[in-house]
């Protein structure tokens, strides 16, 4: 099927970009989520305002020691960084499983963050490493936790005329270990559930956050706590199984958060 | 195949890194190379015309950067390009790691090319050396470009990277230039090394 | 909307609508029918083509993106009617197409792959294989034919 019309602008500053945002508009970033429910007129904005030639939104750098992604960052860069492998391994495993290697060539990291599946890998990793989205608009900024982020599938807490523009992440504590894992019926598909964690040495906090569990991406804020606590790895992933209602997604998520424990080196 | 090279330049290291992230500027630094347009959001499109002997080749394609440690003062880049006439092509990673030198820069740069096509083959020895001699051509319009020189350090139309002049310049003894080494490469056509 | 799109090296200036997807500007505008349209939402990997180098949907792209840009099909692999590309030559020697409609996504998405990879272990070509879909084959000879076109490049026949 082919989209419905619309009418399309290319800016090429932020400024502009967001001059152009309104109810009737949407904004275009790698397009690997959005083109696909045009084609099947799921989606009708009258108005698309590709931010592929914004140039100032494209970057990826640490600086202090926190991570600074331009929302226009590809997938396939953050995938390439070395950056990113050495000081936010967590990030380069994530997006690994994000799709194939056509979708990252095009996708976005602030595209996938503002397109908001839950069972997208970015935002779960990034809910993780307890990241801040930065969000633009005419009238001025604002900078959100994940929490507030992320409010339920495919919504975001973007008001019509806001661009998310940049996603900021800490440093990980010094001796942190981290893994992310899913499971999906065949590569590339949508996955049922996974599981980003974080295991800290003792004294400074972990983190779990569950893909698919809800409609947007969890932290197990109990199981973390047995974690620093000094749980055995098995109760941990139970009580972050927990969390998910349906059966046998529960099992799947307590095996993969398991996994995933083991893997980033907690017994 | 991976290469190496380092150089020195007399400009503070602030003000080296930052150049070193604006491609536009660094095209200008190196001969033969120019840009054309900006690509999608952060890639430059430009082509790099080389000539050995009688050879010449050109390639077009992209670059970025791909990535920048402000606190290491590291930068990684993305350069993918094919050639016009032919059908060779060549893609590296490259990344470049700053540190103080007295009052200057040292700049090291790590190369992993992967080049296709058919061009004559020479030894992995012989890229590596004329890499190495091309530096001096690159180091030192860059440290005219951030002295803010007034004479075009940069290309002119027509201007190509002229590799056997290079080499039988005066100054062969500075450290390889990965661009060089990149475009010496694509011209080459080496196919990518067995690590 | 008026674009200037380079294609495979010549470059092409059209009026398009917005909403005319690549895949089909290419198909219809340029009468370039070596893309292939399958699922029109990024799953198949039929369309597959090369923007400014990158392996990407060209049923995700919209053709007034790609003003100023350089798109390559499988029209330029070969240099002539009788010079194959060597991952063609690789498919046809290993039996890796039938029907040989997944297979243009196919060489598009692996010519990159080859050049960047030719030491790729079985298991990393299968997940570059990953992103298209055949329905004919059952990939083993695609693989093969990986291997093959990865020597060959590697072997310095180019």
């Amino acid at each position: 099927m082919k989209p419905a019309p619309f009418d399309y602008e290319a800016p090429r500053t932020l400024h502009r970009a967001l001059e152009l945002l309104d109810d009737d508009a949407k904004a275009l970033a790698g397009g690997q989520s959005l083109v696909p429910v045009m084609n099947f007129r799921l989606a009708r904005p009258a108005r698309l305002v590709d931010l592929n030639r914004v140039g100032e939104l494209a970057y990826l750098r640490r600086r202090r020691g926190r991570l600074h992604i331009g929302a226009m960052t590809r997938q396939a860069t953050l995938e390439r960084s070395e950056v990113v492998a050495r000081a936010w391994p967590l990030l380069r495993q994530a997006v690994g499983h994000v799709g194939h290697p056509q979708i990252r060539a095009r996708g976005t990291v602030g595209g996938s963050c503002a397109h908001a599946d839950p069972t997208a890998e970015l935002p779960v990793a990034l809910t993780a490493l307890d990241a801040r989205f930065h969000v633009r608009s005419r009238a001025g900024r604002r900078t959100l936790r994940a929490e507030e982020f992320f409010v339920t599938h495919l919504t975001t807490a973007l008001a019509a005329d806001e661009l998310l523009v940049e996603v900021e992440v800490p440093p990980l504590p010094e001796g942190a270990r981290s893994a992310f894992v899913e499971h999906a019926r065949t590569h590339g598909d949508f996955a049922l559930a996974g599981a980003a964690v974080v295991v800290a040495p003792a004294g400074t906090p972990s983190a779990i956050a569950l893909l698919g569990a809800a409609a947007t991406p969890l932290r197990a804020r109990e199981a973390e706590a047995a974690l620093g606590a000094g749980a055995a790895a098995a109760d941990v992933a139970r009580l972050a199984g927990d969390l998910v209602a349906d059966e046998y997604r529960r099992a799947l998520t307590t095996a993969l958060v398991r996994r995933a424990l083991r893997e980033a080196g907690a017994r | 195949m991976k290469l190496r090279n380092e150089f020195a330049v007399e400009a503070p290291l602030e003000r080296t890194f930052q150049t070193l992230l604006d491609v536009p500027r660094v095209a200008r630094a190196l001969p033969g190379a120019t840009i054309d347009s900006a690509g999608d959001a952060g890639a430059w499109r430009g082509a790099m015309k080389v000539k050995l002997g009688p050879i010449t080749a050109e390639y077009a394609g992209t670059a970025r950067v791909l990535d920048v440690d402000e606190d290491e003062h590291v930068a990684g880049y993305r350069l993918e390009g094919r050639e016009r006439r032919g059908q060779g092509t060549a893609a590296a990673t490259i990344r470049t790691r700053l540190r103080p030198h007295g009052a200057g820069t040292f700049v090291v740069v790590e190369t992993d090319l992967q080049v296709t096509g058919r061009q004559a083959q020479l030894g992995r020895n012989l890229m590596e050396d004329v890499a190495g001699a091309m530096l001096g051509e690159f180091a030192g319009r860059l440290e005219r470009e951030l002295r803010g020189d007034a004479a075009p350090a940069g290309p002119q139309d027509g201007e190509v990277l002229d590799v056997g002049g290079a080499v039988r310049g005066p100054l062969l003894e500075r450290a390889g230039l990965v661009l060089a080494g990149l475009a010496l490469g694509l011209l080459l056509g080496r196919v990518a090394w067995r690590r | 909307m008026r674009i200037s799109v380079e294609v495979n090296g010549e470059r092409h200036e059209a009026e398009v609508e917005p909403r005319t997807l690549l895949s089909d500007f290419l198909r219809h505008d340029l009468g370039l029918t070596g893309t292939h349209v399958g699922c029109e939402h990024g799953v198949c990997g039929a369309c597959t083509v090369q923007v400014d180098g990158e392996p990407v949907r060209a049923c995700l792209m919209f053709a007034v993106q790609a003003d100023g840009r350089a798109v390559r099909t499988v029209e330029a692999l070969a240099v002539d009617e009788q010079t194959l590309h060597p991952l063609q030559r690789a498919f046809h020697a290993e039996h890796a197409l039938q029907c040989g409609f997944c297979t243009a996504g196919f060489l598009m998405s692996l010519e990159p792959f080859v050049r960047d990879r030719p030491d790729a272990s079985e298991e990393e070509i299968r997940e570059a294989l990953a992103g298209n879909l055949c329905r004919c084959t059952g990939y083993e000879p695609i693989v093969a034919a990986v291997r093959r076109a990865a020597a060959e490049l590697q072997g310095g026949a180019g």
